[in-house]
């Protein structure tokens, strides 16, 4: 006898259970702290992509957000996505973010661009 | 309990995928986890529209449709997440997924607009892909950026050396970049994949900030080539928000693209001192790594400088002003995300 494929359609247990899963992660991720604390839940958990988008959410709506924007900016060079975290790096150095804000993304994505060199174009190689 | 989720909708032809209607099939696939003023979802292709809000649940077929100065974000069900800046227009016409293998695969369709997809964690063993009217984008557990119409065409008018860009067409051209995960990333995350194939011909980028040029239905893609700040810059505005102080920046590196100054005048990866972007290859063909002198060669199809298409001047004073209006509208506008 053949084993029974794994397979089920629409309704499937897991289905609801992930949907609602996904509810409660918005409903936890309204306020800026509880960003911040599921985006590092899923990072001490070794999902940093998972963290980047619950980060990415929350600035969609909240734009001035300085604490989430450095987390945000720490785990796109955790995912050695480089540029991208400098460049969210030169947006809080342009907002005057806290200097414990920026010393925490400089030490992990390094020297952060100047966003007045960058709108002049110094800092692009010739 | 081990269970596969399973949603398809078959699709004879491409444009059978972007503009026939589909059957609807109501099978939930994902929420929407961030909503950013207008954006609308039609059960199907032709459908009524209706308000997108959070938490609405995404069903296969389902047609989203963003508008000006809106954006949004979806996660799909094996944690994947589908953001999309301002007038994009895209569809989730396929999703498996087994949680019990952690295989995942999701199939969308970018009919225009910008887009970023994060494959979930949880489901990297599976392929994804994306199509649009000019390429089938295969992604391999990463995170990927794309853009397809005008605003292609202003992203492509920031890399020097794109000659061969004169006659992109504004409707299906698309630009691919992949963004990560790279090498030396963290905590377990496998550096990031993408195939790209257009025109008979495909292209494997496996080094963040590496992009490919697809400049009509049709034609194959030009690159692999490093996308230059400028360019960065031009997905940032509309995907991710950048505070009201960054708007000056924002607006130096458009302003600069626009006018033809520095644009393309150097890649992010030198700019910020990441890691050359060598690695890259071409598949099934001429191979040609970015990282070339001037930093925005196109490989061999669009070498040396020269004048932009007219079609493509006017994509860049278009997305020039699309994102001067989103600035504008930084902090003006209500958001629903929480």
């Amino acid at each position: 006898m053949l084993a029974t494929p794994v397979f089920a359609q629409s309704g499937a247990p897991d289905e609801g259970a992930r949907i609602a899963a996904i509810e409660a992660e918005i409903d936890a991720t309204v306020t800026e702290a509880g960003a911040l604390a599921h985006s590092r839940k899923l990072a001490a958990a070794n999902d940093l992509s998972g963290a980047a988008s619950a980060l990415e959410a929350y600035l969609i709506g909240d734009e001035k957000s300085a604490a989430v924007r450095a987390d945000y900016a720490v785990m796109l060079c955790r995912l050695d996505d480089m540029a991208a975290g400098k460049f969210e790096g030169a947006k809080l150095v342009s907002m005057k973010a806290a200097p414990d804000l920026i010393a925490a993304v400089t030490a992990v994505c390094g020297a952060l661009p100047d966003p007045a060199k960058l709108a002049l174009g110094e800092e692009l190689p010739q | 309990m081990t269970s596969l989720i399973t949603r398809s909708i078959a699709a004879t032809t491409l444009s059978a995928t972007l503009f026939a209607p589909f059957a609807a099939t109501g099978q939930t696939v994902g929420l929407t986890t961030a909503v950013r003023n207008t954006v609308e979802v039609r059960q199907s292709a032709g459908g009524e529209a209706k308000p997108a809000v959070i938490k609405q649940r995404v069903a296969l077929g389902n047609q989203v449709d963003t508008g000006a100065k809106s954006s949004m974000q979806v996660t799909l069900l094996d944690k994947s997440t589908f953001t999309v800046g301002p007038n994009a227009k895209f569809t989730i016409n396929k999703f498996v997924y087994d949680p019990a293998k952690q295989r995942s695969s999701v199939g969308s369709t970018v009919a225009k607009g910008t887009f970023r997809m994060l494959s979930g964690k949880a489901a990297r063993g599976g392929a994804n892909s994306i199509t649009t009217p000019a390429a089938t984008i295969g992604i391999r557990g990463t995170m990927v950026e794309g853009s397809v119409g005008v605003e292609a065409i202003s992203i492509a008018g920031t890399q020097a050396g794109f000659a061969g860009a004169t006659g992109s067409d504004p409707s299906t051209a698309t630009m691919i970049v992949l963004r990560g995960p790279g090498p030396n990333a963290q905590a377990g995350e496998k550096p990031g994949e993408i195939e790209v194939t257009a025109g008979g011909k495909s292209v494997i980028l496996t080094q963040p900030g590496m992009a490919v040029y697809i400049p009509f239905a049709g034609a194959a893609p030009m690159g692999p080539f490093p996308l230059s700040p400028s360019g960065f810059s031009f997905f940032d505005a509309v995907l991710r928000t950048a505070p009201q102080s960054f708007a000056g920046t924002l607006a130096s590196l458009q302003g600069m693209t626009a006018t033809g100054g520095a644009a393309g005048s150097g890649s992010l990866a030198n700019a910020f001192g990441a890691q050359p972007a060598a690695g890259s290859e071409a598949a099934g063909g001429s191979s040609s790594a970015g990282g070339s002198a001037g930093g925005g060669a196109a490989g061999g199809a669009a070498a040396g400088a020269g004048a932009l298409g007219s079609t493509l001047t006017l994509g860049l004073l278009g997305l020039a002003g699309l994102i001067a209006g989103l600035v504008a509208a930084t902090g003006d506008d209500n958001p629903a995300s929480p």
